[in-house]
């Protein structure tokens, strides 16, 4: 009958085990134990503001329907600047007589480190996009707020990569972890106490094996030099002071770790879960900057300002021609580019549309010259003329492949002799950019060096 | 190589610049129309 009382409640204690065990496993496994996740419909009024509120780990997405939901404007915002790791830890122990379970988790956070000019892009960025979704700005201002957000990137991370970049430290912070124990104080100082006990016998069996082999090597023990001498039986009682020390050694290292334990109880951490709650701070770290160059630094970083212009105008046409904003007037602002151009076109949207058009045919052709010279290309602009006629005429392209070849060696050969070191590129800048009193220069020293009278009479002016 | 770029070509000078590069040992990359009826040719040369 005893025997099935102690059965049942053994038992019942595994049951109290097992819960324990499964309530804290799905804690451990809950991620949401320590962040923020928040989803409202926000639907302001007049006379209510709402405010949606997350922790730094988290980002949000801001979904705007339009066109009576059948498109959205959405806003994601850039990756945490932040990021923590969760750590969880689950014991348990027990027999029958009784049994320990213990709990704890340890968050520790950190910022991700980021250059102020790449933490300033996202916010920008991130901004624009609120302000268009939020109906702030047309899809107009959005077009010329993006074309100012690339120069801007572009204009500063030049800067940046002259000046050497500013990067903040990353600041970490380590909690100090939560736990719960069933381990008692009492627990933890009878703990100490035991193994407090086991040390003093140790050193007590320590010392008396450390006089006994003293006493063997006194004269006329077993380890010293006579009739009594016995080696082995010396050997054996030195061997036995030798375990007598490990044991000393071995209770002296079970006290330190008890003492440990009961210190951590009582402060509220854990050992084996971290340290208490540390701070590394912030700060701000320099990259290394040409200080030796810093006026040429500074002459470059100046280009990149002066030169980091958009063309507002054309963005605004951009946008206005993707979708003409039908309250353009009323949304422009006094002073600024976009109202100059609206108040310089007043002659109706028409005006506007046939003056963005024209904008945008110039700005394509000044794009190909840009792009060509960008490219190391070199721009000839034509110029026409009597000379550039004569000069055409004597290179026409009828001729056969050999007899062009021929002639167009005599007119390198003639330009060489007005300018030594000239090119295939400089002989065709004559040829099709002049000027004209060099073209004349350059037919006479053709006609020198032409001996086909075929050929010189091409160059006579009709 | 060298790149030539020529806009605002007219129409009977067109043949000229491409046999001239041609003869002088350069290459046609491309000639593109422009809306005036005019084009623009680009063109390789060595720097010879």
């Amino acid at each position: 009958m005893a025997q099935r009382s102690g059965s049942a409640e053994f038992r019942g204690f595994t049951k109290t085990i097992l819960a324990l065990i499964a309530t804290g496993t799905a804690l451990s496994g809950c991620a949401s134990l320590n962040s923020i996740n928040r989803s409202r419909t926000v639907k302001p009024t007049d006379n209510a503001v709402a405010v949606i509120t997350v922790d730094a780990k988290q980002r949000h997405l801001f979904m705007y329907p339009e066109d009576g939901g059948n498109s959205w404007r959405v806003c994601a915002e850039a990756a945490p600047d932040v990021f923590s790791a969760f750590a969880t830890s689950l014991g348990a122990k027990g027999n029958k007589d009784g049994g320990e379970f213990s709990l704890s988790s340890a968050e520790a956070a950190a910022t991700i480190e980021r250059t102020q000019t790449i933490n300033m892009l996202r916010e920008s960025f991130y901004r624009t996009c609120e302000r268009y979704a939020s109906g702030a700005i047309t899809k107009a201002q959005f077009i010329i707020q993006a074309a100012r957000d690339q120069r801007t990137m572009i204009t500063i991370l030049g800067i940046e990569q002259l000046t050497g970049a500013v990067r903040p430290k990353s600041t970490v912070l380590l909690g100090p972890p939560t736990s719960a124990s069933t381990l008692s104080g009492a627990d933890a100082a009878a703990l100490v106490n035991d193994y407090n006990d086991r040390l003093k016998a140790a050193e007590a069996n320590y010392e008396a094996a450390k006089k006994r082999v003293a006493a063997a090597k006194e004269e006329g023990g077993i380890c010293a030099e006579g009739d009594a001498n016995d080696p082995a039986a010396c050997q054996a009682l030195e061997a036995e002071a030798d375990a007598a020390k490990k044991d000393r050694d071995k209770a002296q290292v079970g006290l330190d770790n008890a003492v440990t334990l009961a210190k951590d109880l009582t402060s509220g951490t854990v050992a084996t879960a971290g340290n208490a709650g540390s701070t590394q701070s912030g700060g701000v770290a320099y990259s290394e900057a040409a200080q030796s160059n810093i006026a040429s630094v500074a002459d470059a970083v100046v280009k990149i300002t002066v030169l980091s212009q958009i063309n507002e105008p054309l963005m605004f046409c951009i946008g206005y021609l993707s979708a003409p904003d039908p309250n353009l007037e009323a949304r422009s602002v006094e002073g600024t580019t976009l109202a100059t151009f609206v108040q310089n076109n007043a002659g109706g949207r028409e005006r506007i549309t046939e003056t963005c058009l024209e904008m945008l045919k110039n700005q394509q052709n000044q794009d190909n010259l840009v792009s060509a010279q960008l490219t190391s290309g070199t721009v000839f602009q034509p110029v026409r003329g009597a000379q550039e006629d004569r000069l055409a005429n004597y290179l026409r392209p009828t001729l056969s492949s050999g007899e062009l070849k021929r002639r167009m060696g005599i007119a390198m050969q003639a330009l060489r002799a007005l300018a030594p070191g000239s090119t295939q590129k400089d002989l065709i800048n004559v040829l099709v950019s002049g000027p004209e009193s060099r073209r004349k220069d350059l037919i006479a020293q053709i006609a020198l060096l032409e001996t086909v009278p075929s050929a010189r009479a091409d160059l006579v002016d009709d | 190589m060298q790149t030539i770029v020529i806009p605002n070509v007219k129409q009977d000078r067109l043949d000229h610049y491409m046999a001239w590069a041609t003869v002088l040992g350069g290459k046609i990359v491309s000639v593109a129309n422009e809306d005036d009826g005019e084009f623009t040719v680009v063109i390789l040369v060595t720097g010879t």
